[in-house]
């Protein structure tokens, strides 16, 4: 993974909160994601702006972490590259 | 000339004919319900006789002459409901039971042949506040039954037995001449004496139907996103498109509690029905929630 690389979220994306997580409608191919509540924070934070690499550290100071969990960010973006709602 | 004012949600009709079969046939299966919902469009459906048979005209607009009574009561029920389901069809459709308890709604959501009427049937006559056993409209996160009257099959009668009990003539009803055997009753709750009335607003818990087995009935908590697949799999997008029809499964499932209920004996579905209903009410008690 290019760690230096801004990852974006792809448009048309309706992101409807639940309890227990959140449901992403993408309109572009008629498809329903299922994310839980840090995978959409990783998913709001791919805008174009942050650098991968700084993923890491802003979700442990949202979660009040003591280490950066690089490795589950990493795993949280392959995901959603996969996914295609991310590029 | 025989009239008749028939409210389905958001529709009002105006009913009139001079051939009492057709009416007859109509008073048949017209809902007697109460309807808390506002109405946005009127429609007038007149048959009248005529040599060869019915003329029926919809707002003034010939739709045909039948020969057969019952067949132009057919016609207009038909368009009844193809009207009414015009004017909203912006929300979605769910395939859904709906009733209160107390003051909360919930929905019992299943597909055809799950068990939704014959549950909700003895929840009817459990003392339920039963307003549809097969189809309820979501939007903006607030649910109504779509007034239909309930499709008790015969066998509903042999399983919830108070309600042959109620409504004798149910079962004196002819015999079925469909090739399974069912006879589809047009059960209207005012036929048992109760009132039917219809509110719409917010779930307090949904129920989602799963299957049925020889044992007790048995409520499992389901996670959000498992409903919202469960609702969808059960549901018809509105006009407004798939977006909206996300939109209004997820403000569905949001405010409720949901449960995957595994239907047994009927006794203990009612049991457990109140016993989830309980539980939500105690909840929303300790948070403070209306």
């Amino acid at each position: 993974m290019d760690w230096s690389h801004p990852p974006k979220q792809i448009e048309g994306l309706e992101v409807n909160q639940l309890a227990d997580g959140y449901v992403i409608y993408e309109a572009n191919r008629d498809r329903v994601h299922y994310l839980n509540h840090t995978a959409v924070l990783v998913l709001e934070m791919c805008n174009g702006q942050v650098a991968a690499d700084e993923i890491p550290g802003l979700i442990g100071q949202a979660f009040d972490l003591a280490e950066p969990p690089a490795a589950e960010v990493a795993e949280c973006l392959d995901k959603l590259r996969d996914e295609g709602l991310i590029r | 000339m025989l009239e008749r004012w028939i409210q389905l949600l958001a529709c009002e009709f105006h009913v009139s004919t001079d051939a009492e079969p057709v009416m007859r046939w109509l008073d048949g299966v017209r809902p007697s319900a109460l309807q808390d919902y506002s109405i946005s469009r009127r429609h007038r459906l007149e048959v009248r006789r005529e040599a060869g048979g019915h003329r029926v005209r919809e707002d003034g607009e010939d739709r045909g002459l039948i020969a057969d009574p019952d067949e132009a009561g057919a016609l207009v029920e038909r368009r009844l409901h193809e009207l009414a389901f015009g004017a909203l069809a912006g929300c979605t459709k769910v395939h859904a039971g709906c009733a209160t308890w107390r003051g909360r709604r919930f929905l019992v959501v299943g597909h055809g042949r799950a068990g939704k009427t014959t549950l909700m049937t003895r929840l009817l006559v459990d003392g339920f506040g039963v307003e549809g056993d097969e189809m309820v409209l979501v939007s903006d996160g607030r649910a109504v039954a779509y007034p239909r009257r309930f499709g008790i099959r015969r066998r509903t009668l042999g399983l919830v037995p108070r309600l042959g009990a109620l409504a004798p003539h149910l079962a004196g009803a002819p015999d079925s001449d469909e090739p399974d055997g069912y006879q589809i009753l047009a059960l209207d709750p005012s036929q048992l004496g109760l009132s039917w009335r219809i509110g719409c607003g917010p779930v307090d818990v949904l129920f989602l139907l799963d299957g049925r087995h020889a044992s007790p009935t048995r409520a499992l908590g389901c996670p959000a996103h498992a409903m919202v697949q469960g609702v969808m799999a059960q549901s018809n997008p509105p006009s407004g498109g798939r977006a909206a029809w996300v939109r209004d499964v997820c403000s569905l499932v949001r405010g409720a509690a949901g449960y995957r209920l595994t239907l047994g004996d009927l006794d203990s579905a009612a049991s457990t029905v109140r016993q989830c209903l309980e539980a939500r009410l105690q909840t929303k008690d300790e948070t403070g929630g209306s």
